[in-house]
C-alpha cells in the first residue's frame, strides 16, 4: 500500500510508504504473526513503474494532488473516476433521504410538544429538502 | 452516518490517509479504514479522536 508518491522517470526516488506485510512477534510469551502496515521514508528504485502498477490493478492508494482522483494519471484503476463519482452521488442521495426522515421525526416531536408553527416550518423545509434531493436523483440517474 | 476523512497524527492535507471513509475497524494494534469503494488501508496505530459532526478522524501512529 503506497501513499503520496512522487514518481520520476528513472524510478529512483524517495517518498513515504505504508508497507503492508506479515509480522511475527511475541506478546506476553505468545508468538504470533499478523498483517500490519507501517509508514516510513526511504529512497529506492521501484521494480516496476507506476503505470505498470495501474495496468496490473495492483492494490495501492495514493495522491496525485488531484483530490484523490485518478483522472490525471491515465491508468486503469479498479474503479474509474466516474464510478467513484456515481458511488458518491448514490451515497449522498441516500444520505439526504435519511436526513429528511430524521427531520420529519424532529418535526413530529415539535408537534407533540405543541409547537405547530415550528412543526409546519420544519415539514416545509423537509419538502424543500426532498425537492433538492429529487434533482440530485435525476443527475444520478443520468450518470448510470 | 457521514463519510469521514482520516488523518495521520495531525489534521493537515499532507496527512490524509483516506477520504470518504465509511468504516473503521480497530484490530490487533491496527486501524483498518474502508472507503466508499470498499478499498482498505491498514495503519499500525490507534484512534486518537473522531469528530462525527465535521467528518474527520485522527489516527495516532508511532511516528
Amino acid at each position: 500500500m503506497h501513499i503520496h508518491h512522487d514518481h520520476v522517470a528513472s524510478g529512483e526516488h524517495s517518498h513515504d510508504h505504508i508497507h503492508t506485510h506479515s509480522h511475527q512477534h511475541t506478546h506476553g510469551g505468545v508468538t504470533h504473526s499478523h498483517p500490519h502496515a507501517h509508514a516510513h521514508e526511504h529512497a529506492h528504485t521501484h521494480p516496476h513503474d507506476h503505470d505498470a502498477l495501474h495496468g496490473e490493478n495492483t492494490p495501492h492508494d495514493h495522491s496525485h494532488d488531484c483530490d484523490g482522483g485518478c483522472a490525471s494519471c491515465g491508468g486503469s484503476c479498479a474503479h474509474t473516476p466516474m464510478e467513484e463519482l456515481t458511488a458518491l452521488m448514490q451515497y449522498m442521495v441516500n444520505h439526504n433521504a435519511a436526513h429528511a426522515r430524521e427531520l420529519e421525526a424532529l418535526a413530529a416531536q415539535l408537534e407533540q410538544i405543541g409547537n405547530k408553527t415550528a412543526y409546519e416550518q420544519v415539514m416545509a423545509a423537509v419538502s424543500d429538502f426532498e425537492k433538492g434531493n429529487m434533482r440530485l436523483s435525476v443527475v444520478l440517474a443520468s450518470l448510470k | 452516518m457521514c463519510l469521514s476523512t482520516v488523518y495521520k497524527n495531525t489534521m493537515e492535507p499532507e496527512s490524509i490517509l483516506m477520504r470518504n471513509v465509511m468504516r473503521i475497524d480497530c484490530k490487533g494494534g491496527c486501524v483498518i479504514l474502508t472507503d466508499l469503494m470498499e478499498r482498505q488501508v491498514t495503519i499500525e496505530g490507534s484512534l486518537q479522536m473522531a469528530n462525527l459532526v465535521d467528518g474527520f478522524v485522527i489516527v495516532k501512529t508511532g511516528e
